[in-house]
């Protein structure tokens, strides 16, 4: 798709906005510039939210960036937070499903990663329990349900809005939020992750 | 009810709401989470990365590894499978001149349990018989001078029969799932069958089916054969009458089993027994010419379900009354084969390199084994017996089978029972593990039954049971020791014999007899037990008058 043609048929692009993204698209650094600092937070944010532990967050970061600079032609209007969201979440899953598959593989082998633990053990300082413990158990969750969980229970975002950044209907948000808290609760019990929780309560 | 669901107030998040354990756990969980807002530090961090974006070789090298990885366990679980699903087939019995090939180039004679792989050959010479199976598929018996080539195994099965007959069972193939027999300019389609095909010398094909449907198509012709029928290319016509004996088909059908059947080798010798025993002489009439002599035995079909003419095809045959064109021609190759001045060419269907003794080598010694069976379907015992001895003494044709067959014709029409149990002990000894073996162990009984030396029928009928326990015949035995038994008054060791019967056609005598020894013992009241059982077990039983005369009725 060309620019001009991008600009001409998002109508429901803001200007201002779609200058942004016009001139993203152009390879204007400027612009680029522009458009990370405007999202990076909400990005970094998101990933962490959605249960990246803090040595990942960066990488999803500069994933969700370089997909979203290269994919900025396809962008068909609302909002770009959205969007951006959407390209989140999907590298968040990807990340999960790849750091369950390398787990996997150290059990089988009988052989902790190393490098991640080393990393993690020297990052564990700076990141609480309950940080680990809620990752660990968004990690093992479906990514449906972890986003609604998220959005709702952590981010505090209302029923319309989450409805409108997964991409689905408000009642689906209540049924999937009602499912979450029951698989959030299972996994949490299973992998005994809720119990300094209850021995504080 | 979407109505009224949407006014109610929304969900609120569980650190507001939270009543069981869990859900409080849950919130304190979520509440103790810090502050995820990230520092400038970081994305700093993540913007330099986007601005010099690093290819990051070690994570390429990593792939790339991990692809070469890959792909080579893929290639190895590959190459195992391949080695592990080449589809395979066995000789499972093997008698005689039968040889096996795997590229046709060396012939080694062939054994039982011999693998035999796709692109091997098995051969017979004019003593040599076979089962061959092909698990899960196809069970075949390669008769007498027959050449046979497994040209493909696997989903689809090729097989092409140079020369001879092979009779097939072969179970019911899906779509895609084909198997083929060519023979000659024909290529034999099999659905699902029992079916049996000949490829004679002279490039003619004929197929007999007894169960199925086969499909037999060449020089631009298709025709289809149902169950009870048979073809021959000759005539190109499908006619009633399908030529594969029930011993034939009973063994194919134990073949198939996964497990090796226990009754393969008394069922295969029942069929070599069932194609020897001449076959009552269908009607001829009575200006039908009786060949004055027996044609050489190369020049003829051989003798044991040769070339996949049956025995009654091959009666006829001898009669001079051919029931086919294929038959006639058969005649005819048979007459033209006798004058000395014209041998036989080879053909193209037959092998260039054959196994010694060569099957295919013209031979025009006499074949005695076949004179003397032609001599017993007309009726001539003793000039049969007398040809056979003439054999024996030559040291020419099979000699197992000419064994047997001299017994046989000593005990059953000769009234000879001393020469026949000369003539099977003869075999006992000379092929102590041959495929007639049970059936002459069981004629050796026979033998000393009719030679009224009990002692000797009971040592050799338990002899008998030890060796063949599984046999088919094994009830008959035991109702033959529990008479001798019986007759010798030991009626309580009679009675044992009689209980040990498992069933079929032998319970009827057991049944009766157990109930006479019983009486005999004492034991009225089981006696009559036993008759009453009898009676509602056998209503038409050999000994009924009996069993109701003595219950009174």
């Amino acid at each position: 798709m060309t620019l001009r043609s991008f600009v001409a048929l998002d109508e429901g692009v803001p200007l201002e906005q779609a200058d942004l993204l016009v001139r993203c698209l152009a390879g204007d650094r400027t612009a680029q510039r522009s458009f990370y600092e405007r999202y990076a937070r909400f990005v970094l944010r998101t990933a962490r939210r959605l249960g990246t532990p803090p040595e990942e967050t960066e990488d999803v970061a500069q994933e969700v960036f370089t997909v979203a600079f290269r994919k900025m032609g396809q962008f068909h209007g609302g909002e770009l937070s959205t969007w951006l969201y959407r390209i989140c979440s999907h590298r968040v899953h990807h990340h999960h499903r790849a750091r369950r598959v390398r787990q996997t593989f150290a059990r089988l082998f009988g052989d902790a990663p190393q490098a991640e633990e080393t990393q993690s053990q020297e990052r564990a300082a700076a990141r609480r329990d309950a940080e680990r413990r809620v990752s660990e158990i968004l990690a093992l969750m479906s990514a449906k349900k972890r986003e609604v969980f998220v959005l709702f229970e952590i981010e505090g975002l209302s029923g319309e809005a989450i409805a409108e950044r997964v991409g689905c209907p408000p009642d689906t948000v209540w049924s999937r939020l009602f499912h979450a808290r029951r698989e959030f609760a299972r996994i949490g019990r299973a992998r005994e992750l809720l119990e300094r929780s209850r021995s504080g309560t | 009810v979407k109505r009224i669901g949407r006014a109610r107030p929304q969900p609120r998040p569980l650190r507001f709401t939270a009543t069981s354990r869990d859900e409080r756990a849950v919130a304190n969980l979520v509440t103790e989470l810090p502050d995820a807002t990230p520092d400038d530090l970081s994305v700093e961090r993540v913007w330099r990365r986007l601005q010099s974006p690093d290819p990051g070789p070690s994570r390429a090298w990593r792939w790339a590894t991990a692809s070469v990885l890959a792909t080579a366990l893929a290639v190895c679980a590959g190459l195992l499978w391949l080695e592990t699903a080449k589809p395979k087939a066995d000789i499972l019995l093997a008698e005689g001149g039968l040889f096996s090939s795997a590229s046709a180039a060396s012939w080694a004679p062939a054994r039982r349990g011999d693998p035999l792989a796709a692109g091997a050959s098995v051969r017979s010479d004019r003593s040599g018989r076979g089962v061959l199976r092909v698990p899960g598929v196809a069970a075949l018996i390669l008769d007498t001078d027959a050449d046979l080539a497994l040209v493909r195994l696997g989903r689809s099965t090729v097989l092409r029969l140079e020369r001879g007959a092979v009779t097939a069972r072969v179970i019911k193939r899906s779509r895609g799932e084909r198997f083929v027999l060519l023979a000659g300019d024909y290529t034999v389609t099999v659905v699902g069958t029992l079916f049996s095909v000949t490829n004679a010398s002279d490039g003619r094909v004929a197929v007999s089916v007894n169960e199925g449907v086969v499909e037999v198509e060449g020089r631009g012709n298709l025709w289809r054969i149902e169950a009870g029928h048979r073809w021959s290319s000759d005539s190109s016509e499908v006619v009633v009458g399908s030529e594969i004996s029930e011993a034939r088909a009973a063994l194919l059908a134990a073949a198939m089993s996964a497990p090796r059947s226990p009754e393969l080798a008394g069922l295969f010798s029942a069929m070599v027994r069932a194609d020897c025993v001449p076959t009552p002489v269908p009607p001829v009439a009575p200006d039908a010419p009786i060949p004055a002599e027996i044609p050489p035995a190369e020049a003829i079909v051989p003798p044991v379900a040769a070339a996949g003419l049956s025995q009654a095809t091959s009666v006829r045959r001898r009669h001079g009354v051919a029931s086919s064109p294929l038959l006639a021609a058969a005649e005819a190759t048979t007459r033209r084969d006798e004058r000395p001045e014209a041998p036989r060419p080879l053909t193209m269907n037959q092998p260039a390199i054959a196994p010694a003794p060569s099957p295919s080598t013209p031979v025009r010694e006499r074949d005695y084994y076949a004179e003397a069976l032609n001599l017993a379907r007309h009726g001539e015992h003793s000039k049969a017996a007398s040809v056979l001895t003439q054999a024996l003494a030559a040291g020419r044709g099979p000699r197992d089978l000419e064994l047997y067959q001299l017994a046989l014709l000593k005990q059953r029409h000769l009234s000879d029972p001393q020469g026949a149990l000369d003539s099977l002990q003869g075999y006992r000894k000379e092929f102590p593990g041959g495929a007639l073996r049970q059936e002459v162990d069981l004629s050796i009984v026979e033998s000393e039954v009719a030679l009224g030396r009990s002692e000797a029928a009971l040592a050799e009928s338990a002899r008998f049971l030890a060796q063949h326990p599984q046999s088919e015949r094994a009830d008959e035995v035991r109702v033959l020791r529990g008479d001798l038994l019986r007759q010798a008054g030991a009626c309580e060791k009679a009675a044992a014999e009689y209980r040990a019967v498992s069933g079929g056609p032998a319970l009827d005598d057991a049944l009766y007899y157990w109930a006479y020894c019983q009486r005999q013992l004492g034991d009225s009241a089981s006696a009559a037990a036993a008759l009453r059982d009898y009676l509602v077990r056998f209503p038409a039983g050999r000994h009924l008058d009996a069993a109701r005369e003595a219950l009174g009725r």
